[in-house]
């Protein structure tokens, strides 16, 4: 029976950990019983100041034998010291204990300098065999030519199999692949073949997919064989997927195999299966390549796969009493619903019909979308049909919007009958969209309808109508729902700013947030220079939303000055901060600001601030910047502010 | 299709972390644009960052929330999962919980039960457990998805969802129905209840009656190591002394700091809340 932490006691140890920086009492923290404690200890050690003593302490703690924990926690701390960590460690490789050897090489493997290189080539001949191979292993992380040249030579030393495995590994992570001669004998033993082949794949010659496609022919090695092509997702050179389709037609159960590899749990093995069902093209195994996709990794990998085997793939998911489409799990729908509806043909109309009714929301969805973009006259009647269907509704709309770029006069008849009867949103836009000028009855209808939702509709596709428009809009901007006001404003900008004028002021002081808020990404999409008083007023809006919207108008519309400026980019909000940084650099007082940001808790907002001073400052700013970099922890917002120092300093 | 930007998939991971301690990690990203992409495309919006905004500002942002949640998390499961665990659970821990339960009812808890298959199999395993006859048992489904607890009560599925059902097993606790899919019986569907709850809400959790066992398996795997922490916190206070906590075989609780004794069984390792005094 195991108690696991958080008893007080270890709760005080950690809290005196966190606060202390004596280099003495995180020593001994190395030490406690507390896992962690002593991994708290570690991580501060490794960023505290280097010295000698702090070096030779923790050296002094990899030598306890006995207290594993103490031990592994020193090692990390040394593994993150940088170059100040070599010598000594180095010195350690000459310890006699082996024990401690083996640790040396392990943590000069994860300092990854290749200044410990010639130390560890002189560790490949330690008596133990375990240093040998963790020095082996090391060197894959230390590299440089030398390093090279002893991996090599192992795997010519023989009998030692361990060692040359951890060779083969080594130099597959510094992605050397050794001359073939010495690989080809390596390729038989049942140990080292999985690292050799994965090697093999490497080699960027003929004469490596020679052997290759002689091993996929045959059962007993086409398993190792396939990691070859597992190393990488780019697709294979045209030259290449044909030899291998050649190799794999004399191959009886191909099929059979590839399925199983697809399912993998070994991620490389699906890699490599997914690039021979590639070359070979098999259609009939499209289920399993979106499957592949399983988990999300290969998600990519596994559509561009699919895409390539054509239309005949992509019926297999749909068509039979119960199509693969709907056995998949959701990565596998995601990958075969893209084809799908990238690749949508008037040959999929009736599976898509089906499977629009077999109602799963997410899978009509994708039916509906399919349709949309099949070019044929079959699809118009059930995209009707799914107008009715609330979970689909948005989408059928947009579908028949979209076919009626092909069929403009069917599509606008089968909607005409349509909108005789009762009004419902997504009909009143698909009408709108399809109908033109014409639709005017059927807008001023939704107008006067009873649910706001279809009042709003009517609001919004008021400007297909462009003559009445602005008194269609007058009736919805003084509108008790929200909602339709917000289809107004949607709408309003496509008046202009000057006959909007009256309408996008009554919106520029509704109540609802809201309104306010698109109100003002209105007067910015139509230009509404006027309404830069009222917006400046705006930025002092309780609600985020309507301060985020109105500055973005601000900036387009200009007007703002240094003072509002300055003030805004104060704001509590990060977004409104962001925007201001992102589109005022060549305001002094954004510049100003930006400086502060560069302290700010979020990164996002110091990572704006650094790309504002990128564009926008100059050697004044190189201080700031510098000290940032220093301290920032967060990888994005460093790089940023790397680019900021690097473009400062070209200037 | 737009593509996120390293910042944007940060920004939306946050959103994530923050509303259901969902991890959206890098390798993710492709999946991620795909299953997001029509959302874009519903609400006119032209990119990721529009996206972000769009759920921290819009009057319906947290309705969005929710289906942006609903079509990320991995909602994968199916009837008798795990096996070896559930061997263990029916041999080992039911005698033990069987034995010192008040009264003869047990309540157990699957939280993040998914589309139900979980909570079916226990009530299907307990249910026809012997020491277990005339007992009052409640078992508890809850969710996040609103669309995974549908499809729970409707207790209807299809070929995946009985991948490691065996030709009897599906005999005994399913009835046929159309195309091939079968329904929960309905003794079994019966004592299963479901609710809608984040398991990052605290308050709604304690509503919850106290447990003799919870499942939470394949859940905590997705979130970060805070917010793992609180949900265990939050599992330790909902079990009665000496419940037992059962997670997916590839998770545990080292360096999470919640007390939970590790207890040996001969088929698998269980969490326990230890008694006190
Ligand atoms: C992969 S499924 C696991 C289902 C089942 N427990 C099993 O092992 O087969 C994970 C489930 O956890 C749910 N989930 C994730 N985060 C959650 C949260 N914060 N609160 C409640 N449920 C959550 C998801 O909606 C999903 O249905």
């Amino acid at each position: 029976m195991t108690w696991l932490d958080s008893d007080p006691a270890v709760e005080t140890r950690y809290r005196t950990v966190s606060e202390t920086t004596d280099l003495a009492a995180l020593i001994e923290a190395l030490f406690d019983e507390s896992w962690r404690v002593r991994r708290l200890a570690a991580d501060k050690l490794s960023v505290a100041t280097t010295s000698d003593t702090l070096v030779q302490a923790l050296l002094e703690v990899l030598s306890r034998r006995g207290q594993t924990g103490a031990r592994n926690a020193a090692a990390t701390a040394l593994a993150h010291l940088g170059l100040v960590g070599v010598k000594p460690l180095i010195g350690l490789l000459g310890h006699t204990d082996p024990d401690q050897r083996k640790f040396a090489a392990d943590i000069l493997g994860e300092l990854g300098r290749v200044e410990a290189s010639s130390a560890l080539i002189a560790a490949l001949r330690d008596d133990d065999p375990n240093v040998r191979v963790a020095s082996a292993e090391a060197l894959g992380k230390t590299g440089g030519p030398d390093a090279r040249r002893a991996l090599e030579a192992l795997l010519a030393a023989g009998p030692d199999v361990l060692i040359q495995v951890s060779a083969l590994e080594a130099l597959t992570a510094l992605n050397a692949p050794p001359p073939l001669p010495l690989l080809v004998p390596l390729l038989h033993n049942p140990l080292t073949r999985r690292s050799a082949w994965r090697l093999i794949g490497r080699v960027r010659h003929r004469s490596a997919w020679v052997l290759m496609v002689r091993a996929l022919r045959s059962k007993s090695t086409r398993d190792a064989a396939l990691l070859a092509l597992g190393g990488s997702t780019t697709p294979l050179a045209s030259d290449v997927e044909n030899e291998l389709s050649v190799a794999l037609s004399g191959v009886e159960d191909a099929s059979a195999w590839l399925t199983k590899c697809l399912a993998s749990e070994d991620l490389e093995r699906r890699v490599g299966a997914l690039h021979l069902v590639r070359a070979v093209r098999l259609p009939e195994l499209s289920s399993r390549v979106a499957e592949a996709a399983e988990g999300g990794a290969l998600a990519e990998l596994s559509l561009s796969v699919l895409l390539s085997l054509g239309t005949p793939a992509l019926v297999a998911l749909l068509e039979g009493p119960s199509p693969a489409l709907l056995q998949m799990s959701r990565e596998g729908r995601s990958v075969a619903s893209e084809a799908i509806v990238e690749n949508s043909s008037p040959r999929f109309v009736g599976a898509l019909t089906a499977l629009l009714d077999a109602g799963e929301d997410e899978l009509g969805e994708v039916a509906v979308r399919a349709l949309g973009r099949c070019e044929s006259i079959a699809a118009i009647a059930p995209l009707l049909r799914a107008l009715d269907d609330d979970a689909v509704s948005a989408a059928a709309s947009r579908a028949l919007t979209h076919l009626a770029q092909t069929f403009p006069a069917e599509v606008k008849q089968s909607l005409s009958a349509k909108v005789l009867g009762p009004l419902r949103p997504h009909l009143v836009r698909a009408w709108a969209n399809v109908a033109g000028l014409e639709a005017l009855p059927v807008v001023r209808r939704a107008l006067h309808d009873e649910a706001e939702a279809v009042r709003a509709a009517g609001a919004q596709m008021a400007m297909v109508v462009a003559s009445e428009a602005s008194t269609l809009l007058g009736m919805a901007v003084v509108d008790e729902s929200a909602r339709v006001r917000r289809g107004a404003a949607r709408a309003v900008a496509g008046l202009g700013p000057t006959t909007g004028r009256p309408l996008l002021e009554r919106l520029l002081d509704d109540r609802e947030p809201s309104v306010l808020a698109l109100a003002a990404g209105a007067a910015m999409e139509c230009g509404a220079a006027w309404a830069t008083p009222r917006l400046i007023e705006l930025t002092t809006h309780a609600d985020s939303g309507v301060v985020l919207a109105s500055v973005q108008a601000l900036m387009v519309l200009g007007g703002a000055d240094d003072a509002t400026l300055a003030r805004i980019a104060a704001h509590p909000d990060g977004e409104v901060v962001k925007q201001v940084l992102q589109e005022g650099a060549s305001s002094t007082a954004v510049l100003a600001q930006a400086v502060k940001a560069l302290n700010d808790p979020r990164w996002d907002v110091r990572g704006a601030a650094a790309e504002a001073l990128a564009v926008g400052g100059g050697v004044e700013h190189l201080a700031a910047l510098e000290i940032a970099s220093e301290r920032e922890t967060d990888a994005l917002a460093h790089e940023a502010i790397s680019r900021a120092l690097a473009a400062l300093k070209a200037r | 299709m737009a593509e996120m930007t390293p910042e944007q998939l940060r920004l939306l991971r946050d959103v994530f972390q923050n509303a259901c301690g969902f991890v959206l990690r890098e390798d993710l990203k492709f999946i991620a644009e795909r299953r997001l992409a029509p959302r874009l495309e519903a609400l006119g919006l032209r990119d990721f960052g529009t996206y972000q905004r769009y759920l921290r500002f819009d009057p319906r942002a947290k309705e969005e929330l929710e289906i942006a949640i609903d079509l990320l998390l991995p909602r994968e499961t199916y009837f008798f999962r795990e096996p070896a665990q559930l061997t263990t659970y029916v041999d080992e821990v039911i005698p033990r919980l069987a034995q010192d339960a008040v009264g003869r009812s047990l309540h157990v808890w699957s939280a993040g039960c998914s589309s139900g298959e979980e909570p079916y199999t226990l009530s299907m395993l307990m249910g026809d457990h012997p020491l277990l006859q005339g007992w009052d048992m409640d078992i508890l489904g809850t969710d996040l998805s609103q669309k995974a607890l549908s499809m729970a009560r409707h207790a209807e599925y299809g070929p995946s969802a009985l991948r490691s059902t065996t030709p009897e097993q599906r005999a005994k606790f399913f009835d046929s129905a159309e195309q091939g899919r079968v329904k929960v019986k309905r003794e079994f569907k019966e004592r299963v209840r479901f609710g809608w709850l984040n398991l990052l809400d605290g308050g709604g959790a304690r509503l919850l009656p106290s447990m003799d066992v919870i499942f939470c398996r394949n859940v905590l795997i997705y979130f970060d190591t805070e917010t793992r922490r609180r949900v265990v916190q939050l599992f330790s206070e909902r079990l009665r002394e000496g419940g037992y906590l059962m997670l997916g075989h590839s998770e545990n609780l080292f360096s999470l700091t919640t007390r939970f004794e590790l207890v040996q069984l001969s088929g698998d390792l269980v969490y326990r809340k230890p008694r006190t005094g």
